[in-house]
């Protein structure tokens, strides 16, 4: 074996090329702004041979004489061709158009230019994104990147991102992507108990570079498993060689909320009350009735008054705004700080930054420190280490819930607390805690029981790697990856006695630690040989990945006073838990890529993963793909016009893999956890699945990319088809056996879709500084269908969302009929088309699904003389949603505060056509079915929204230069400004209903960043 | 080069060797074990047989449902919508055919397949332990034929109708009998039985039932013995309470008169009756569902004592829970109580009194009979709004709030068992006398003086009997399947509507999930 490997490595390096006849160029490479761009690499083209740039941005090569063009690159700024002709003195600018073929990707473990890749691939470019207020990279890409959904479940600073590629494939094994920071795969656990954390926090969106996003299955397939759901590859910034580079960058901002619910008035609420006692009470005098809700405004003696007293008495009650008391605004403020530089060998750049935002609810402020160290050194003139270690703490303050419908919550309640009810009592304490309450169901003093509660979140980690290359000959290098994703994210949760919940038990504290390791390793042999007119470009290698995920939590009550809060103090100990889980994965895998003069591309790869998810006889499987791409525009018809600047066809197929999946479904378990009378028991909670397989995603791509009239407009477009089979489905089994489910590979998706991005210079002008306007236009079609379910049935038992033919998430529900105008009771549509008050299951119909159909985004930049204009909106089209904040608002029996329109609207009278019932004590009516029942309470949540508006004014270099700085940005920037949409929530982008969630802001930011 | 060539072959040969170790892929859960070796100690059958207990435990079973839904759903609860848990159930809303709400949920349906399955399995590794002992072996399957038929009263009482009390052209047989263990995913799919006909449940509860009390011995039972787990007389209570369900009368007469020869001693007097529900574990428990820890704790929601009251502790002002369900007036009416006039100008007294609202803030109690046991009720806290006169027999008993044990048989209740099977018009062991002794002996101990009476014409005996039987065991999970036994309408005015025993809203839907999947197992009628 070995032999043979020494013959075939042999033969593979004799091919290496001899030179001779040489001659000398010079020259200088500076950026779009003319400053010098060091390390800048300089190839000749169709060789390995060349330089790097010095701190001066110039270089000195020595070319043979039949070298007919210069490549030159650097990361960030793209790739540039030269043809050489007799001179001897070659300055070029370098710069990357977001959307140029020149710019370099990073795709499977090698990076290459745009051209030469046959991928479908979205880019987007670090200085895109630097300088928003995002906490996370994920949110970033909102609108960004054609085919990519980006929504939010949550508006908590540091909250988890739904981040979708191409639609929704996989049914029980996860749908997120893949996330590769600097060859580090990491993990997506949100492992924290009070609050939300995101994985990808840890990392200052201004530290990034680059972000690619591999979407189609045949670019994406050599990482085989896990890459189902799309890969999204992160570059961080580098040091380059040169005089040492400082650069700061602050923001300083305040959120706001982006808006409050119209709430009725106390005299309002009290009327809906008495309208629902008395509808639901038809032999009760209006008085009795009035008396008794004078009684639940805590009136003393409320039989003793006459109905004209009472009228005047809850006329004198005032009405308290709680929201305005429950939302704020939450300042923002950034702090980065970096210096980079090097010299020929060794390059470093180290970068800290600290951020700080509030939220508009209390309590979800979130603090972070990164500290960022990458050092690159040229040991030897073949061995090259690159390290990366990124740390990061992030805390935040933890919240009474992320979501739901806790009374405790101000994100939930503050709307709905029964208006009459004080926040303060006159001598500035808080009114009604305990022992006493507030009126209503809606009982707890939010404001007093956020004051009196604590409690943090932590998360702090560290990802490092470390990156050997080794050339043995110009042409094949091996590199060695090590990468560690570790984290530790910690909790502590204090439920203080003073507040209604803790009150009984004399407050209550849980605390939590939970660690997740992360080891990877990566080892790769890559070959790239030029020949005449082709151009060879291989790899081989393997990967293994372990994730351990420990943890530990505890609670105990009874604590002696408010001002104990550690778990020591409390008298009952109530649960001590710890939990392990964890899995591993490994592959080998190859691929091959042959550009043949630049204009016809093919690459295929092959990978043969093991993931220890799944049946002991399943775990491996094989995953091929192959691509081509045809540069039309480097064919001689197509040279010299400057109509057609560019023009490229592409066509992949390929195979990803799904694992994510419970570590240990496919094993036979007896679970631990149960307890009796005072024993530990075990249960029998999962049946084996020794047939458990990969889930498999089948994608077929074509593209097409042009450019037009020199560069002016740029287009990529895409069209794809996914199939997902082998679904990985939970297939019911009847209960009778004990079991309900079985995780098991059944069924299929079909995910079909249209991606475009279209820009380009609208307004090009002739000098540097003349107006520029230069827009992208993202655009996003996806229909996702069930395409088969097992045994032939057509909707899963028990779920007929998920119906063969039908989207993912489907609604299947009653249709509401408005209300009947004698009577004011809400009807329905039965099975039949008749109207009913009481509807059944048969009578339930299809009225849309809960994923988008077109998405997108569309970013327009102005710039002038220095200053620069960035208008960003995003969009969505063809979602249904349900807003459980809403559905309590608009209930018709009046137990919290009503929504405005609720108020307005409601039936009142016979004859009034409406669509809202009357009010009741019930929301269902005798013999009737609930009032918040079918589609109405479903809406279309097509939104335009204005994310970002930035305006910025770069100083002159002139000036710059003079104060000793290398460039210098002032900006102002608002977020999430305006927004079309048609629903009464908080915030249409969630996807999730929003019960108790807490929304996202409106913000406005000023930043500076000097560089010197 | 050539050195070169020959490390890089060696890392390519170690990187292939990697690769191909398949050990690297192994990783085993520290929570679980494998279910294959799982039952292979005597530990671990000693745990899996908790854990059959522990399902007991859920709020969707003993943990509430079975206690509160059967009051809801009868005429002893009325839902005060505080937090608007169970006003569908007490309104008897038509409940959609998932089963998801409004009746008896899937989950009871789910549940207790799951832990029969269980029985099934451990029943068939009893013999393969090699560390256990015979009288382990004859312990555990005492306990495992008890639960067995436990999980199978559950389902067929929920789900179909009761023996001898059908309405023939809505009855669809009782529920699939589950009597062999599914351990493998090839078995798993091809289990798709049928609902076995009404009677052979019961036939397979008693079966399993009288096998367990050969498992233990009268000597088994003393004063100390452990009433959260099988015992001989709970067995037989149980016996008792089955055969009367299935009109079995001198069976029923005779399991009661063999439990109460063991365990008659532990019926409570007037004096200590109410002393004893504010005791984690009530004297005359035969068997209970215990809730030991404050991590089994079901919480503010969904517990006992949420669910029934919003006290803390008799007579205390502090709102802990919602007191989402109260006695409704024909209850308390019953109990001997008499509520305070509320409202002076309109007159509105008593009858809207418990309706949906109209329970001022200073609601009280204006007079009590000496029934003792109406001293478990008293009027709420104005934390969660209007007051209500409430149930106190979940109060936390067990030490912490919202913590109670649930009492699944007291002896009270055999005594009462034993009556109606003497005093049911037609009984083969009909005998007046013994039966009034038997309704005498709960009534004298309830603070009430004996009676004298008979059937009659009007079975003034026999409707006594029963109308105890409903004050004793009020708020304890018994009312719905009373009624449903003797075919009885619900009788829900002035509260709601009545619903009539012909309704089909007796009867949940079997989850629709199950029809889905299994076409032999027909749905309930209406669903």
């Amino acid at each position: 074996m070995r032999k043979h490997l020494s013959t075939l490595l042999g033969m593979l390096l004799i091919s290496a090329q001899l030179l001779a006849q040489n001659r000398t160029i010079t020259g200088k490479i500076t950026d779009d702004k003319g400053a010098p761009v060091p390390n800048a690499s300089v190839i000749i083209k169709g060789t390995n041979t060349g330089t790097t740039t010095d701190n001066a941005g110039s270089y000195t090569l020595s070319v043979p004489s039949n070298a007919k063009a210069l490549i030159i690159s650097s990361i960030g700024l793209g790739q540039k061709e030269i043809n050489l002709t007799s001179g001897n003195s070659y300055s070029i600018t370098l710069s990357a158009a977001a959307g140029s073929m020149d710019e370099v990707v990073v795709v499977g473990y090698q990076s290459r230019r745009k051209k030469d890749e046959a991928g479908a691939i979205s880019s987007v470019r670090g200085a895109e994104i630097e300088n928003k207020p995002n906490i996370s990279v994920d949110k970033a890409l909102q609108g960004k990147a054609a085919g990519v959904l980006v929504q939010s479940n949550n508006g908590i600073p540091g909250g988890n991102i739904n981040v979708r590629i191409r639609g929704l494939g996989s049914f029980l094994a996860g749908t997120q992507p893949l996330y590769i920071v600097d060859g580090v795969q990491l993990n997506r656990r949100d492992d924290a108990s009070f609050t939300q954390t995101n994985p990808l926090g840890f990392l200052n969106p201004g530290d990034i570079e680059s972000i690619d996003v591999l979407k189609d299955a045949a670019t994406a397939a050599i990482y085989g498993s896990q890459a189902s759901n799309g890969v999204i590859v992160i570059t961080t910034k580098k040091g380059r060689a040169g005089k040492t580079r400082f650069n700061f960058h602050t923001y300083f901002g305040q959120a706001s909320p982006i808006k409050l619910f119209d709430v009725v008035n106390t005299q309002e609420w009290a009327q809906l009350r008495t309208e629902a006692y008395a509808n639901s009470n038809p032999t009760a005098s209006l008085l009795a009735v009035k008396q008794t809700v004078l009684g639940e405004m805590r009136v003393p003696n409320p039989n003793s008054y006459s109905e004209k007293q009472i009228d005047s008495i809850i006329l004198q009650f005032p009405t308290y705004d709680w929201q305005d008391a429950a939302f704020r605004k939450g300042n923002i403020q950034n702090f980065e700080v970096s210096a980079a530089g090097g010299n020929d060998r060794t390059t470093f750049r180290i970068s800290s930054s600290y951020t700080k935002q509030q939220a508009i609810v209390t309590k979800a402020d979130y603090t972070r420190g990164t500290l960022k160290f990458d050092i690159n050194n040229r040991a030897t003139d073949k061995l090259n280490i690159v390290t990366s270690v990124n740390l990061s703490t992030a805390n935040q303050d933890i919240p009474f819930s992320t979501d739901g419908s806790f009374l405790g919550s101000p994100a939930f309640a503050a709307a709905g607390i029964l208006p009459f009810n004080a926040i303060y009592n006159p001598d500035g304490s808080y009114f009604g805690i305990p022992p006493s309450s507030l009126s209503g169901t809606l009982n707890q003093n939010i404001i007093a029981v956020n004051d009196f509660n604590s409690g943090f979140q932590r998360t702090n980690q560290a990802i490092g790697s470390l990156n050997l290359s080794y050339n043995f000959t110009p042409a094949l290098s091996f590199r060695s990856l090590f990468g560690l994703d570790y984290r530790i994210v910690q909790g502590k949760s204090f439920r203080d006695p003073r507040t209604p919940d803790a009150f009984v038990r004399r407050g209550l504290g849980q605390v939590q630690s939970n660690w997740n390791t992360n080891i990877i390793t990566t080892q790769t042999l890559n070959y790239n040989q030029n020949f005449d007119r082709s151009k060879i470009d291989a790899l081989v290698g393997f990967e293994f990945k372990k994730e351990n995920n420990e943890g530990i939590s505890t609670s105990a009550d009874n604590f002696p006073s408010y001002q104990f809060t550690t778990l020591n103090a409390a008298a009952n100990n109530l649960s001590a838990g710890e939990f392990f889980s964890g899995f591993r994965r490994e592959g080998v895998f190859g691929s091959v890529t042959y550009n043949y003069d630049g204009r016809y591309i093919a690459t295929g790869t092959l990978r043969y993963d093991g993931s220890s998810r799944f049946g002991a006889n399943h775990r491996f499987g094989l995953f091929p793909s192959i691509k081509a791409a045809w540069n039309i525009d480097e064919e001689k018809f197509l040279q010299g016009g400057n109509t057609v600047s560019q023009l490229r066809v592409r066509a992949s197929w390929g195979e990803t893999g799904n694992d994510q999946i419970g570590n240990f479904d496919a094993l036979g378990l007896f679970g631990s956890g149960s307890l009796y009378n005072g024993a530990a028991g075990i249960n029998y909670s999962q049946l084996a699945n020794p047939e458990l397989r990969w889930e498999r995603n089948q994608t077929t791509n074509f593209g097409i990319d042009f450019a037009l009239f020199n560069n002016r407009i740029t287009s990529s477009i895409d069209v794809y088809r996914k199939f997902t089979k082998d679904l990985l489905l939970s297939e019911n089994v009847s209960q009778v056996t004990g079991f309900s489910s079985i995780t098991s590979n059944l069924g299929s998706i079909i995910n079909k879709g249209i991606e475009l991005q279209l820009g380009g210079d609208v307004l090009r002008p002739s000098t540097a500084d003349g107006f520029k306007w230069n827009t992208n236009f993202i655009f996003t079609f996806n229909q996702n269908k069930v395409n088969s379910l097992y045994r032939g049935l057509q909707e899963l038992p028990g779920d007929p969302g998920t119906r063969v033919g039908r989207s993912l998430g489907s609604i299947f529900t009653y249709l509401y009929a408005g209300v009947n105008p004698a009577t004011g009771r809400p009807m329905w549509y039965d099975s039949t088309g008749n109207l009913t008050y009481q509807v059944q299951s048969r009578d339930r119909v299809y009225i849309g699904d809960t994923q988008p159909e077109y998405w997108g985004g569309w970013t327009n930049n102005f710039n002038y003389n220095g200053f620069g204009l960035e208008v960003f909106f995003n969009y969505e089209y063809g979602r249904m949603a349900q807003d459980g904040q809403v559905l309590f608002g608009t209930e018709n029996i009046a137990r919290i505060n009503a929504l405005q329109f609720i108020y307005d609207q409601r039936w009142t009278t016979p004859g009034q056509i409406t669509t809202y019932p009357r009010m009741g004590t019930s929301s269902a009516e005798p013999k009737g079915t609930g009032a918040q029942t079918g589609d109405r309470t479903w809406f279309k949540a097509d939104y335009i929204r204005l994310k970002t508006v930035t305006l910025s004014y770069d100083l002159p270099a002139s000036t710059y230069k003079r104060l000793g700085l290398t460039n210098t940005r002032f900006y102002i920037q608002g977020t999430n400004l305006w927004t079309y949409q048609d629903t009464e929530s908080y915030d249409v982008e969630f996807f999730n209903a929003s019960t108790g969630i807490i929304p996202q802001s409106k913000m406005f930011t000023v930043g500076l960043q000097l560089g010197f | 080069m050539r050195q070169q060539l020959i490390k890089l072959s060696l890392l390519i040969f170690a990187a292939g060797f990697f690769a191909s170790c398949k050990k690297h892929l192994d990783i085993s859960p520290t929570q679980s074990i494998e279910s294959s070796t799982a039952l292979n100690s005597r530990d671990n059958v000693s745990a899996a047989i908790t854990g059959v207990y522990s399902r007991l435990k859920s709020a969707r079973m003993f943990g509430r449902d079975l206690i509160a839904l059967p009051e809801a759903l009868a005429d002893n609860g009325f839902a005060t919508n505080k937090s608007g848990r169970l006003v569908p159930e007490a309104q008897n809303n038509v409940p959609p055919a998932t089963g998801a709400s409004n009746h008896f949920t899937a989950t009871i349906w789910s549940t207790s397949y799951s832990a029969i399955n269980e029985v099934n399995l451990i029943l068939s590794k009893i013999n393969e332990v090699p560390d256990a002992t015979a009288a382990d072996k004859t312990n555990w399957e005492g306990q495992l034929y008890f639960l067995r038929g436990l999980y199978h009263l559950i389902l067929v009482e929920c789900y179909a109708y009761m023996p001898g009390a059908t309405v023939a052209a809505q009855d669809k047989g009782g529920v699939p009998l589950l009597l062999a263990f599914t351990d493998n995913i090839d078995t798993a799919r091809v289990i798709l039985p049928a609902r076995a006909p009404i009677n052979d449940v019961y036939n397979q509860i008693v079966s399993d039932w009288t096998v367990a009390n050969t498992k233990f011995t009268n000597a088994s039972f003393t004063a100390t013995t452990d009433v959260s787990v099988a015992n001989k007389p709970a067995i037989q209570g149980l016996l008792a309470r089955v055969n009367l369900y299935r009109k079995n009368y001198s069976e029923a007469k005779r399991w009661a008169d063999s439990c109460i020869a063991l365990a008659g001693a532990r019926l409570t007097t007037t004096a200590t009756y109410v002393n004893n529900w504010r005791q984690a574990t009530h004297g005359e428990t035969l068997f209970q569902v215990r809730y030991a820890s404050t991590s089994e704790n079901i919480g503010v929601n969904e517990s006992m004592q949420t669910t029934s009251t919003t006290l803390v502790s008799p007579g205390g002002t502090v709102t802990g829970g919602f007191g989402d369900l109260v006695p409704t007036l024909t209850l308390l009416t019953d109990l001997g109580i008499t509520i305070g006039t509320i409202n002076t100008t309109t007159g509105v007294v008593t009858p809207a009194h418990n309706s949906t609202s109209f329970a001022a803030s200073n609601l009280t109690i204006a007079s009590r009979s000496a029934d003792v046991r109406n001293q478990l009720y008293e009027v709420g806290t104005s934390g969660r709004g209007n007051r209500k006169v409430e149930t106190t027999k979940y109060l936390g008993k067990n030490g912490a709030i919202n913590l109670d044990n649930i009492p699944v048989l007291r002896i009270a209740e055999v005594y009462l068992t034993r009556a109606e099977a003497m005093a049911t018009p037609g009984s083969p062991v009909f005998n007046e006398t013994a039966a009034l002794a038997d309704l005498n002996t709960i009534l004298t101990n309830r603070g009430l003086t004996a009676v004298t009476l008979v059937n009659g014409t009007n079975n003034a005996l026999y409707e006594e009997i029963l109308r105890q039987r409903r004050i004793e065991l009020a708020f304890e999970g018994h009312r719905f399947f009373d009624l449903k036994r003797l075919g009885r309408n619900l009788v829900k005015s002035p509260h709601y509507n009545d619903v009539a025993f012909t309704d089909f809203r007796i009867l949940p839907p079997i989850p629709q999930r199950e029809t889905d999947l299994n076409p032999n197992l027909k749905q309930n009628f209406g669903y």
